[in-house]
C-alpha cells in the first residue's frame, strides 16, 4: 500500500496516515494527533529508473514493451526527477481550463500523470489536458477534476452545535452575571459588605456557586465554541500532578480547621460571610480538583481542553439547574401519587419518625435523585460522544460533568455549615468521587453503546455502567436513612467524633467507607481502560473518482498484468469503488 | 516494488496512481495536540493560582472576623456584669419556671414542642427592677442543637403588654428573627428584621450564643436592639414601634422557645448599665 504519509511520487508533501494532516518532511511525529510518522520506504520511491532510457516512439503501439523504458542508472530524487519532466504547456492548458488551483492551505496534488515530456503529442485538444502518453489513446482523456473537499462525518452537526452552544453560552452568561449581582446586592444590601454583619453563608455560597458556574461556564463556552467553529485544535487536557492537587487540598482543609478551633474557643469571633466565603469554596473545589487531576493523569490525559470544560461547566450550570427542576417536579408528583403532604417534598429531614413520610424521602433521595442527576451529569458528554475516540476519553470526559455538579452541590452544602462550613467540608471530601465516577461510568456506557461496535458484551457493558452509576448514588444517599432505621444502629451513629476539637456526626463514617469503596472503583475502572483500544477515526465517504485514470482494459494488455485490487486503501482510510 | 496486493512495474513507476485524500486534512479538532513542553507550564501556572488563591484565602477568613462588630466593643464603660450563672447548676430561683420553663441537669429547659404557646422563662429580677432604662445586655450559651429532640428555637423577649414586646429568636440553621408580639413569619406582618448568618454554628455538636442588648438611646435616640450570635454583631434596629419607653413601665425580659421548639440554656451573663447589682 501506498504509503500517503510522505510517499506520494510526485509530491514533497507528507500526511498523517493518522489524522490525514499535511506534516513536514522532516516530523517524525504528527504535530496535530502525535502519531508516530513512518519513515521514508525507498522501495516505494520513485527513481531515475522510472522515468529514464529509451522512450518509444510517438503513437507506438501499447505492445510495444521493449521499447518502454528500461532501468537506469541515475538515481535521483523524486522532486528532481520530476521537476525535470513537468510539460508546462499542460499544467497551463489545465490551469487555464479552471482546473481548481490549490486554495491556500490546501495540499497540492499532482493531477493525473505527470506528463512524459519525451511522450508528449500534439493531441492536446481544446478543452481538455493533453494525454500525456502517446500510444493511441483515440479519446481525449478527461482528468479527473481535484475532488471536492468532502466534510468530515458529523462535520455539520458539530458546526451546527457550536453555533447553538455560543448562543446558549452567551445565555448562560449573561445569567451568571444577573445572579451574581443578585448575589453582591444582597450581600451589600443586609451587610456593609465585608465590614458588615455576618451576612448569610448558606445564601451567598450558594450564589456564587451557581453564578460562578453559569458566568464562567457560559464564557468558556462561547470561547471553545468559537474555536471549535473555526476549528483551532484544542490542547490536552493537563492539571498538576494529582498529590499536588491533594496538597492544596490538606493546605485548605488544615486552614479552614485551625481558623475554626480559634473561632470556637473565642479567641475571634466566626467571621463575616464574604470573608470566609473563598476558603470555604476552595475547600469544596480543591478535593473536586484533586479527583480530576487524579483521573485524568491516570489515564494518560486523553482528553482535551476544550471537551474537559465543556462538560464540567455543563454539569455545573446545566445539570443542577435541570436536576433541581426535575427533582422538584417529580418528588411532588410522587408525594401526591403517596399521598403525602406537599410541603414534604421539599422537605428532607430524616428524623420525623413518620414511616410515610420517610418511605417518601427514601423514593426521593434514592430513587428520583440518583436517576435525575446519573441521567443529566453526562449529557454533556453525550452530546459529543461520536468524537470521543476511546473509553477513557469518554470516562474523562463525562466524570469532568460529574465534578462540575459536585462543585455547585458541594459548595451550597458547605454553606449551610455556616460558622462550622469546614466540618461540611470535610465530610464532602470524597462527593467529587461520588458524582465524578458515577457520571464517568454513565458516559462509559454511552460510549460503549453508541461507539462501542465490535466490542464484547457490548450492550451488557453499556447498561452495566448506566446501572452502576444510579446504584451507586442510590446507595450513597439511602446509606445515612437506612442506618438510622436500623435498630441499634441509630444510637452509635449519634454520637460525634472529634478531629482535635471539631465534632462531627459519627454517620460520616458511612460516607467515608462509601468514598474508600467509590476509590477503588475508579482505580480498577481507570486501570481497564486507560489502555482500551479507541474506535477508529471517521472514515469519509469514497470520492467518486475513477480508480484509474485510464479505462482498466488498457492496462489489462500490459505484459505482467494481474489485476489491480477491486479497493485500495486511501489516505483517509475510505475506499475507493 | 511490490506493495500490498498491488502489482508494480518499473515502467509505469506511477502505476498504481494513489489519489491524494479527498478530505483536505485538517487539523483534528477532536484529538489533543501534543505541544513539548506547554502541558507541564499549564499545570504549573494552575498549580500556582491555586496556591496563591488558598493561601490568599486563609489571610481572608482569618482577618475577617476583625472586621465585624463584636459583642465584647458594645458593651459601654460603665455598665457593669451583675448576674453570671452557669443553669446547668440548678434553679438560682432568678427565672420564672410558671410558663413551660424548668431546670434541669443540662440546664434551663424552655420546652413548647407539644404546646401551641410560646415558653417563657421571664428574668424575675427585670419584673421588679429597672434594668432597661440604662440598657442591658443579655447573653445566653445555648446547648448544642443534637442535644434536644425537637427542633431547637432560642427566644430572648422584651417587654410587655403594656409596654410592647418584641421577640428575637433563631432556628437551628442560623435564621434570625426580630419581631414585634403576635408577628406573623409567614406573611410577615410584625417582622421588624429577618436573616441569616454565617456566624451561626451549624455543626448540631458545637453550643451557640445568643445575646440581646437594648440601649433607650440607640440609632435616631431611639430605643435600639442590637443581636450577637457568637459575640458578632448580626443586626442591629430601631423598636420604637414596637415598644413604648415613655410609658414609665418596667421593661421586663426574658428567655424561651417558639411554640413547636425547645430549647436549652445552659449559662446566662447579664451586663447593665443602670444598677450595680440585682
Amino acid at each position: 500500500m501506498t504509503n500517503h504519509c510522505g510517499e506520494e511520487d510526485q509530491l514533497t508533501s507528507r500526511f498523517c496516515p493518522h489524522c490525514g494532516s499535511q506534516v513536514a518532511e522532516s516530523d517524525r511525529q504528527c504535530t496535530v494527533c502525535g502519531a508516530q510518522l513512518p519513515g521514508p520506504t525507498p522501495a516505494a520511491a520513485p527513481t531515475a529508473s522510472s522515468v529514464s532510457g529509451a522512450a518509444p516512439a510517438a503513437g507506438g503501439s501499447a505492445q510495444a514493451a521493449g521499447a518502454w523504458p528500461t532501468a537506469a542508472s541515475q538515481q535521483a530524487t523524486p522532486a528532481a526527477t520530476y521537476a525535470a519532466y513537468q510539460p508546462a504547456a499542460v499544467v497551463r492548458t489545465a490551469q487555464a481550463q479552471g482546473t481548481p488551483a490549490a486554495a491556500p492551505g490546501a495540499p497540492v496534488y499532482p493531477q493525473g500523470y505527470q506528463a512524459y515530456q519525451a511522450y508528449q503529442t500534439a493531441q492536446t485538444q481544446q478543452g481538455h489536458a493533453a494525454t500525456p502518453y502517446g500510444y493511441g489513446y483515440p479519446y481525449p482523456y478527461y482528468y479527473s477534476p481535484y475532488p471536492a473537499q468532502q466534510k468530515k462525518p458529523g462535520e455539520t452537526y458539530a458546526k451546527v452545535l457550536s453555533w447553538i452552544l455560543v448562543f446558549l453560552c452567551g445565555l448562560s452568561a449573561l445569567g451568571g452575571l444577573v445572579v451574581l449581582l443578585i448575589g453582591i446586592a444582597t450581600a451589600l444590601g443586609s451587610v456593609s459588605a465585608l465590614a458588615g454583619e455576618g451576612g448569610s453563608l448558606t445564601v451567598l455560597a450558594q450564589l456564587a456557586g451557581f453564578g460562578l458556574a453559569l458566568l464562567l461556564g457560559g464564557a468558556f463556552g462561547m470561547y471553545y465554541s468559537v474555536t471549535g467553529i473555526m476549528r483551532r485544535p484544542s490542547p490536552k487536557f493537563t492539571l498538576p500532578p494529582a498529590w499536588v492537587m491533594l496538597a492544596l487540598t490538606l493546605l485548605a482543609l488544615v486552614g479552614g480547621v485551625a481558623l475554626w478551633h480559634v473561632n470556637a474557643f473565642g479567641y475571634t469571633t466566626p467571621g463575616t460571610a464574604l470573608g470566609v466565603l473563598p476558603l470555604a469554596a476552595l475547600c469544596g473545589i480543591a478535593p473536586a480538583a484533586t479527583i480530576l487531576a487524579f483521573t485524568s493523569q491516570r489515564l494518560g490525559d486523553p482528553a482535551t481542553r476544550r471537551h474537559v470544560w465543556m462538560s464540567l461547566f455543563w454539569g455545573a450550570a446545566g445539570a443542577t439547574l435541570l436536576a433541581a427542576v426535575l427533582e422538584l417536579v417529580l418528588g411532588v408528583i410522587v408525594a401526591v401519587l403517596m399521598n403525602v403532604p406537599f410541603s414534604t417534598a421539599l422537605n428532607t429531614n430524616l428524623t420525623s419518625g413518620n414511616p410515610a413520610q420517610s418511605l417518601f424521602i427514601l423514593i426521593e433521595i434514592s430513587i428520583i435523585a440518583p436517576v435525575v442527576e446519573e441521567g443529566l451529569k453526562p449529557l454533556g458528554a453525550l452530546l459529543i460522544i461520536r468524537r470521543l475516540r476511546t473509553p477513557g476519553q469518554a470516562f474523562l470526559v463525562g466524570m469532568a460533568g460529574g465534578i462540575g455538579f459536585d462543585l455547585v452541590e458541594t459548595i451550597g452544602y458547605i454553606g449551610m455549615g455556616q460558622a462550622d462550613w469546614v466540618y461540611v467540608a470535610i465530610e464532602r471530601i470524597g462527593a467529587g468521587l461520588l458524582h465524578g465516577v458515577g457520571a464517568g461510568m454513565a458516559a462509559l456506557g454511552w460510549y460503549y453503546l453508541i461507539n462501542g461496535k465490535g466490542v464484547p458484551l457490548r450492550w451488557l457493558k453499556g447498561i452495566g455502567c448506566g446501572v452502576y452509576a444510579v446504584v451507586q448514588h442510590a446507595v450513597f444517599n439511602g446509606s445515612n436513612l437506612i442506618a438510622l432505621l436500623i435498630p441499634g444502629l441509630s444510637a452509635p451513629l449519634a454520637q460525634p467524633l472529634y478531629l482535635v476539637k471539631l465534632p462531627f456526626e459519627s454517620a460520616a463514617l458511612i460516607f467515608m467507607v462509601l468514598y474508600v469503596v467509590i476509590l477503588t472503583v475508579l482505580i480498577v475502572v481507570t486501570g481497564r481502560i486507560r489502555n482500551a483500544k479507541g474506535m477508529a477515526p471517521p472514515t469519509p465517504k469514497a470520492p467518486a473518482v475513477p480508480t484509474l485514470p485510464y479505462p482498466a482494459y488498457l492496462y489489462s494488455t500490459y505484459p505482467g498484468y494481474q489485476g489491480v485490487p477491486a479497493q485500495t486503501p486511501t489516505t483517509t482510510g475510505g475506499s475507493r469503488s | 516494488m511490490t506493495m500490498e496486493g498491488i502489482p508494480q512495474y518499473s515502467q509505469y513507476p506511477n502505476y498504481p496512481y494513489m489519489y491524494p485524500p479527498a478530505t483536505a486534512p485538517q487539523p483534528a479538532a477532536d484529538q489533543p495536540t501534543k505541544p513539548v513542553g506547554r502541558p507541564r507550564l499549564y499545570a504549573l501556572i494552575v498549580g500556582v493560582i491555586f496556591t496563591i488563591l488558598i493561601v490568599a484565602a486563609i489571610a481572608l477568613a482569618a482577618y475577617s472576623p476583625s472586621l465585624a462588630p463584636t459583642e465584647s466593643g458594645a458593651i459601654p464603660r460603665g455598665w457593669t456584669k451583675v448576674y453570671d450563672a452557669n443553669l446547668t447548676a440548678g434553679d438560682d430561683g432568678r427565672w420564672d419556671q410558671s410558663q413551660g420553663c424548668a431546670f434541669g441537669s443540662s440546664g434551663l429547659n424552655a420546652d413548647a414542642s407539644s404546646s401551641s404557646n410560646a415558653a417563657l422563662c421571664a428574668f424575675k429580677p427585670s419584673e421588679t427592677q429597672d434594668l432597661a432604662s440604662g440598657g442591658f445586655l443579655l447573653e445566653m450559651t445555648l446547648t448544642p442543637a443534637a442535644n434536644i429532640t425537637s427542633e431547637a428555637v432560642p427566644l430572648i423577649v422584651l417587654g410587655s403588654d403594656t409596654s410592647g414586646a418584641v421577640f428575637v429568636f433563631a432556628d437551628q440553621q442560623g435564621n434570625y428573627t426580630i419581631c414585634q408580639a403576635n408577628c406573623d413569619t409567614a406573611t410577615r406582618q410584625g417582622v421588624l428584621e429577618s436573616g441569616s448568618t454565617a456566624t451561626w454554628h451549624g455543626d448540631p455538636y458545637v453550643a451557640n450564643t445568643f445575646a440581646v442588648q437594648f440601649v433607650q438611646q440607640g440609632l435616631n435616640n431611639n430605643p435600639t436592639i442590637t443581636l450577637f450570635i457568637n459575640g458578632e454583631q448580626v443586626a442591629q434596629i430601631d423598636v420604637s414601634q414596637a415598644i413604648n419607653v415613655s410609658a414609665g413601665a418596667a421593661i421586663p425580659f426574658g428567655v424561651g422557645s417558639l411554640s413547636g421548639g425547645a430549647e436549652v440554656y445552659t449559662h446566662a451573663t447579664l451586663y447593665t448599665g443602670g444598677v450595680s447589682s440585682l
